[in-house]
């Protein structure tokens, strides 16, 4: 039972009530009103609740209480109104058979009456005005403010201009992680997020949205939860997809900001491709190692593009990844503020420095480059004339469970594993370690007439 | 002969095992450059998968070679 109450509270009276011959122990919490607090002495306390609700919430959380400790009686009484120093705020009394359950059940209902009781408190002090405090102990999604969460950022950035705006960040990993973090809490009004994968336990160190209670659970799922739990008052859409040819234009379309996190230069260049064709500002990061780099590609800027400088997509298997070469979460997430910061810059002025400079920075030696981007003439990508190809031999981990593929794990073998399905007729789905070293086998087999051979995409980390 | 500088960055830091060095070089282009000095230290990344900065600005690889220039040769990373 759960009450609100004027009165001061009786302990042996609801003491009686707990009474139970099954149970081996009692324990009470008492929550008392204290001369001080964060320095200033106090006189007394005034309580004021909203009495519907948190007698409901209050009755909900001892039912939970009951449930998660096998209680077999629990009791809880709050005051309001005026108190003075010494009275008894709150008691709580938990029973059970044994003593730990008594325990753990009292600390829980305190905890979650401090944080979801929608109960105010103003502090009568001894030698200054009384006022109504915001205190973190008294606090519940009812009466949050959100000018306040965004108080100390109010001289640096206009708070509307970054609350109107829409953006995809492609890809919830290293990168994704700290660049989702300061665009959530810097309030980023619409948040999209793509991503394929799942957790496994060697993401978290550098991936500090997950933890390993969560390995095994899809990354854009956990991120979302975690995201809106930090920042309430922005809308956050996570996609379940890989990004490809397929769905790149509709993702990326009526956003005013893409971010690209991804680990892989083939989506790199689709996304930076597809930008250009829709004229969709891009901000895109990378880390080898120590380094890392960060620039803006504006298609409404003359400002060049990645195609005036390199004259061929270049090939991931020749260039290797984060399993390759390594990875530390301090680098990612210096890289990734950066990210973030620029693109919170070009949500408030449209531009920002990275679109005329691309900037390289070593986090071990603490060097940094900054490199004049360079506009090619007529480049046919800058003016947005650019075909997205479409790959159709990558299949994800759904679609191959549909066509009755055999399946060829290479991890551990040979590229001439390949050669023993030469005349399979049904489809053969080759798996190894990410989906790069596959796609180029798959590719080579492709080329060469076996047009039964898929590579799983995302490899055996999206299984 | 011309007078340069290169420095590596990321990958092909690693290859050539040096972070700068200078040069004397006969060749005319930034590309000719990168083929000799794909050679010299064995890059695995061919010409066309590679940036050039020159002075701290991007460059073509077919740009005539400056007296002095501040070369940077910059692989595609992609890490993230």
């Amino acid at each position: 039972m759960f009450s609100l109450r004027s009165n001061p509270i009786d302990r042996e009276e609801l003491i009686a009530v707990l009474k139970n011959d099954k149970a081996g122990a009692l324990v009470v919490f008492e929550g008392w009103v204290r001369d001080h607090n964060e320095g200033k002495s106090v006189s007394s306390l005034e309580y004021q609740v909203y009495e519907s609700l948190a007698q409901k919430e209050g009755m909900k959380i001892l039912d939970e209480a009951r449930h998660k400790f096998n209680l077999h009686q629990v009791l809880c009484a709050h005051r309001f109104g005026h108190l003075l120093l010494g009275d008894t705020a709150v008691w709580i009394g938990a029973v059970a058979s044994h003593r730990d359950d008594a325990f753990k059940a009292t600390r829980f209902i305190i905890d979650e009456i401090k944080l979801r009781l929608p109960i105010w408190k103003k502090e009568h002090y001894v030698s200054e005005k009384a006022e109504w405090v915001f205190c973190k102990d008294h606090h519940t999604h009812v009466h949050f403010h959100e000018a306040d969460y965004y108080q100390k950022q109010s001289k640096l950035i206009s708070q509307d201009a970054i609350k109107a705006a829409r953006v995809l960040v492609v890809g919830a990993g290293g990168l994704g992680c700290p660049v989702l973090v300061s665009l959530a809490t810097a309030g980023v009004g619409h948040i999209d997020i793509i991503e394929f994968d799942k957790i496994s336990l060697s993401n978290i160190h550098r991936q500090p949205l997950y933890s390993p209670e969560v390995v095994g659970e899809k990354k854009v799922v956990v991120a979302k939860n975690k995201l809106s739990a930090l920042n309430p008052f922005i809308h956050i859409h996570g996609h379940d997809k890989k990004l490809d040819a397929s769905n790149v234009e509709k993702f990326i379309s009526g956003k005013d900001l893409i971010l690209d996190c991804t680990d892989n230069l083939e989506t790199k260049f689709l996304l930076h491709d597809a930008c250009f064709k829709l004229k969709i500002p891009l901000v895109s990061a990378s880390i080898y190692q120590y380094e890392g780099q960060v620039r803006t590609f504006n298609p409404n800027e003359i400002s060049g593009c990645l195609r005036c400088t390199m004259d061929s997509t270049p090939d991931d298997a020749k260039i290797g990844n984060c399993n390759d070469f390594g990875a530390l979460g301090a680098v990612l997430g210096v890289i990734g503020s950066l990210q973030a910061s620029e693109a919170i810059t070009f949500l408030q002025n449209k531009t920002n420095s990275t679109v005329k400079e691309t900037y390289y920075f070593n986090v071990k030696n603490l060097t940094q480059m900054k490199i004049k981007n360079l506009k090619k003439a007529n480049c046919e990508c800058c003016n947005g004339n650019v075909e997205i190809q479409q790959v159709d031999f990558e299949v994800s981990a759904d679609e191959m469970k549909v066509m009755n593929a055999v399946f060829v794990d290479v991890r551990e073998m040979d590229d001439s594993i390949l050669n023993d399905y030469l005349s399979e007729e049904r489809p053969v789905v080759v798996c190894c370690n990410k989906g790069i070293r596959s796609k180029r086998l798959v590719q080579h087999m492709r080329n060469e007439g076996h047009k039964q051979f898929y590579s799983l995409s995302g490899g055996a980390s999206s299984l | 002969m011309k007078s340069i500088s290169v420095q590596y960055f990321a990958l092909l830091r690693e290859e050539a095992g040096v972070e700068r060095e200078n040069l004397s070089v006969p060749f005319k282009t930034y590309g000719e450059l990168y083929s000799h000095l794909q050679e010299k230290h064995n890059f695995k990344l061919s010409v066309d998968m590679i940036q050039v900065a020159v002075d701290d600005e991007f460059a073509q690889l077919h740009h005539e070679i400056a007296e002095g220039a501040r070369i940077v040769f910059i692989p595609p990373v992609a890490g993230g």
